[in-house]
């Protein structure tokens, strides 16, 4: 029976392939081909009467004049608008629960300002009822942080708003390693208030060069066991430094939580003496004032698109910012810091920022494409060709009009929202906190 | 109406010193004009003078002199009217000596007056005018449950008597979550919603014993005066002048809510805490206006046939908390379909000028765009009683004024002039400023 079976598995996989291949229809999942609609593709062309397929969950042909496979589910979209899926660089979803319930909140691991050990993976609660409202808004990508009550806050986790019940469903597939600094008042107010360190600007510097230095001496007391025939016992592993070790070799995508000009100088300053990059800055809020230099190093910018006065550090704050940044040959992005902003409202910031003069093409490419850029995941989703990821979502109105709405969203190809139904993986399922529609 | 204006043509060519009137009239011409009260008027113009409107029409004939704002191919609206926030009274919200919209030493503070905190040199005031905001409910914040008067304020002026259009507006109660956490946590009442309805009653109740004690007072003095009236007649009186009751600020406010002189707005989420606003209303006589009111879409027809007006915000409100769990975006719209009047608020400091974002997003989700114009303008007038000075395009009426380049809460519609008291608003600010400094620096035109 066993023997039987062992011969027998080869041929049916070649009987697979071979079926799959004559009739892709019978093996395949259906096609999906989404007719008519205005495709906005993020690679710098709109597509009137555009033409999307999906197929195994990837882009198969988007364009005009694209063949219906046969077999194809034939969704009509005229009138409507196709854009990517938004993608969410800057987000505290599930770490940061709906409701705002103390027992929701596990953003900040408030014990320490060098927080490099720990994951938000191991926060996210995967039941956050916010997962619903954000695709309904058109968001299905979203990187999850820790929040900035401490300078190195911890390792992010970029996901799939699937609606799938554990993290592990939702991650997104081989992501690069990506972690949270935070520069400026926050960090200060919450260690200085208790009498700890830091407590000043020069404090935050002190704390983080003098644990950066733990890490390089970590790591030479590796390479000097390694280099000695790893005899004895090795050096005992310490999660903390062993993930600043990580940014020293270059291996992590940082994204920085600051403000003013002189957090960025900081920044770059300590960046220069420890030989890394920074990915990206967040917030960022008076970029724009050295603009140039940002574009210089190839630091994205991850900001809001008008969020002023909230705290001194916000106080020159432009809704230009964007705009000039990407005047100035920026990567920049728009972000929801969910709770800050509804996730679910993702693409007023991008409205906000065709309000203030950005153009359309490049305000809706700072909620799709450059986010994907900035975290890496570009080859993956953002835009719409073939070969990505089939995320997206048919919106009824331009989507930088915010009266507009989400009709249907896509996910990996499958469909994952109807305006009418609602988030279909969670159809039915009453866990967590029950909000209104 | 046209009347009017010819009188005044005819008054200027006949005396010299109507020359020198008409130059301080502004003329707003060829716009199209979405008065609230009449419909919109294709072509129309409005003229303006010594702060009001005197003249709305297609066929107003503009006085020579006068100043003309052309308004051809643009819209003109009443200025928006944010029907709750903090202007004024927050300046930068993390800092606490720039916050002064909770006085946190008390959970009854109806004596409190916005008015005494007001700064009208705050930048947010400068800031949210450019969006086509003239004017605001500026509040005290929650954290108290009774909380003080508001004022209904212009978002121009350079002393607090030129920004005050209206003060006490309203009497501000804040039920749910925020006030009993306040005191709950250090151990003193309210700590539940049944400890902050006892503390509301007991409050209404005193104050119905100190207006009694006033009352008889007075009575007792006017008998006195004229028993002494009667006794000086017959020849002299022994008994001692009574002291008056002492005068207390808490109970005065409160007794003018009773007496219906203010209204009183209830700020309240839950269905159950709406409940306990329409209670205390009815017990007390109250002129109710619900605020925040998330979960008011579940009582829509009660509510309507109460005719209790509502306060809808902020439309796009996170269910972050325990009593929010019920923020749809479709809240406005459900109760305007009930027959509920509604006006919206941002209740913001910092970002109230995305106000009309705010109440696209209610057009979104069904609310019509008359009544939602109507909910930033002529409605939050009305629920203040100053529906005959604010919130249309009518003669008479202050002339707060914004002309934009397209219709009202889109994207890409913005202010290109405005008025506030019949004067030109300075629509440049310490972003417009910044913004101007780095646009040069970069090259940019």
């Amino acid at each position: 029976m066993v023997r039987a079976l062992r011969i027998l598995f080869p041929l049916i996989i070649i009987l697979v392939i071979a079926l799959r291949t004559v009739v892709p229809a019978l093996a395949a999942e259906r096609p999906i081909v989404l007719r008519g609609a205005t495709l906005l593709t993020m690679t710098g062309k709109t597509i009137e009467e555009g033409t999307v397929v999906i197929q195994d969950g990837k882009i198969a042909g988007a364009g005009k004049g694209i063949d219906v496979p046969a077999g194809a589910e034939v969704i009509e979209a005229r009138g409507m608008y196709i854009l990517p899926g938004l993608v969410d660089p800057h987000s505290h979803l599930g770490v940061y629960s709906l409701p705002g319930l103390e027992a929701n909140s596990d953003g900040n691991e408030m014990t320490g300002d060098i927080e490099s050990q720990v994951r938000s993976e191991d926060s996210i609660n995967t039941d956050d009822p916010e997962i619903p409202r954000a695709v309904s808004g058109g968001v299905t990508t979203v990187q999850i942080l820790p929040g900035s009550g401490n300078n190195i806050g911890g390792w992010a986790t970029i996901v799939k708003l699937n609606g799938a019940q554990t993290v592990g469903q939702m991650k997104f597939p081989d992501a690069p390693p990506s972690m949270k600094w935070a520069w400026g008042e926050n960090q200060k107010r919450a260690y200085g208030s208790k009498g700890e360190a830091p407590s000043t600007l020069m404090g935050e510097a002190a704390v983080v060069r003098q644990k950066l230095y733990e890490a390089q001496n970590y790591v030479a007391k590796w390479e000097a066991w390694e280099k000695g025939g790893k005899k004895g016992a090795p050096p005992e592993r310490n999660l903390q430094l062993e993930s600043l070790a990580d940014v020293l070799a270059g291996k992590v995508r940082l994204n920085i939580h600051s403000y003013q000009v002189n957090h960025f100088e900081t920044l770059f300053r300590i960046a220069d003496e420890f030989h890394f990059s920074i990915a990206s800055l967040h917030h960022a809020l008076d970029a724009y004032m050295i603009a140039p230099e940002i574009a210089r190093r190839h630091i994205g910018v991850v900001t809001f698109a008008d969020m002023w006065g909230y705290k001194v550090e916000a106080w020159d704050a432009i809704p230009q910012n964007a705009y000039l940044l990407w005047k100035n040959g920026v990567t920049v992005s728009f972000h929801t810091d969910n709770p800050v902003i509804e996730e679910r409202y993702y693409i007023e910031q991008a409205a906000i920022a065709s309000h203030w003069g950005m153009p359309d093409e490049a305000a809706l490419e700072a909620v799709t494409i450059n986010p994907a850029r900035i975290l890496g995941i570009d080859k993956r989703v953002g835009s719409i060709e073939p070969g990505k990821d089939a995320d997206l979502a048919v919106w009824i109105g331009h989507p930088l009009e915010v009266s507009s709405k989400v009709d249907r969203v896509f996910i990996d190809g499958k469909e994952v929202y109807r305006r009418k139904e609602g988030f279909l993986p969670w159809q039915g399922r009453a866990a967590g906190v029950q909000l209104a529609p | 109406m046209i009347r009017n204006v010819t009188l005044s043509f005819l008054l200027m060519l006949t005396s010299g010193a109507s020359a020198a009137r008409s130059e301080s009239i502004i003329a707003i011409t060829g716009g199209r004009l979405l008065t609230v009260t009449h419909g919109a008027i294709e072509g129309g113009t409005i003229l303006v003078e010594n702060g009001k409107i005197i003249a709305v029409g297609r066929d107003v004939r503009v006085p020579g002199g006068a100043q003309v704002i052309d308004a051809r191919g643009k819209v003109v609206i009443p200025g928006l009217i944010d029907a709750g926030d903090r202007l004024g009274l927050v300046e930068i919200p993390a800092e606490r000596t720039s916050v002064d919209s909770t006085e946190y030493t008390d959970p009854i503070h109806p004596e409190l007056r916005v008015l005494d905190a007001l700064n009208p040199g705050s930048e947010l005031l400068r800031v949210t005018r450019a969006a086509g905001i003239t004017n605001a409910l500026s509040t005290p914040a929650e954290g108290n449950l009774i909380a003080g008067q508001s004022a209904l304020i212009n978002l121009d002026g350079n002393t607090v008597e030129q920004l005050v259009v209206e003060s006490p507006a309203a009497l501000h109660i804040n039920l749910g979550e925020a006030s009993k956490r306040t005191y709950g946590e250090k151990g003193k009442p309210p700590d539940t919603r049944m400890g902050e309805m006892a503390m509301l009653r007991q409050a209404f109740l005193r104050a119905q014993h100190y207006k009694q004690e006033q009352e008889a007072f007075a009575k007792r003095q006017t008998e006195k005066s004229e028993k002494k009236n009667s006794s000086d007649a017959a020849g002299g009186d022994e008994s001692k002048p009574m002291a008056p009751p002492a005068r207390d600020l808490k109970m005065e406010a409160l007794v003018q809510a009773m007496e219906g002189k203010l209204p009183v707005v209830v700020d309240a989420h839950r269905v159950s805490d709406i409940e306990t606003a329409l209670r205390l209303a009815d017990e007390f006589k109250l002129n109710l206006i619900l605020s925040s009111a998330t979960s008011a879409w579940r009582m829509a027809s009660e509510l309507a046939a109460r005719r209790i007006p509502v306060i809808v915000g902020p439309i796009q409100e996170i269910p972050d908390r325990m009593e929010s769990l019920d923020a749809r975006l479709d809240n406005a719209a459900i109760l305007y379909r009930a027959g509920v009047p509604i006006a919206i608020k941002t209740d913001a400091d910092n970002d109230v000028r995305e106000l009309p974002f705010a109440v696209q997003y209610a057009i979104g989700n069904g609310l019509p765009r008359d009544a939602a114009l109507a909910a930033v303008t002529l409605n939050p007038a009305r629920f203040f009683g100053l529906d005959s000075r604010l919130g249309s395009l009518d003669q008479g009426k202050q002339a707060n004024i914004v002309v934009l380049d397209g219709m009202p809460f889109q994207t890409k519609t913005h202010v290109t002039a405005e008025f506030i008291n019949g004067k030109p608003v300075d629509l440049t600010n310490h972003q417009t400023e910044l913004y101007e400094f780095y646009k040069k620096k970069y090259g940019l035109q």
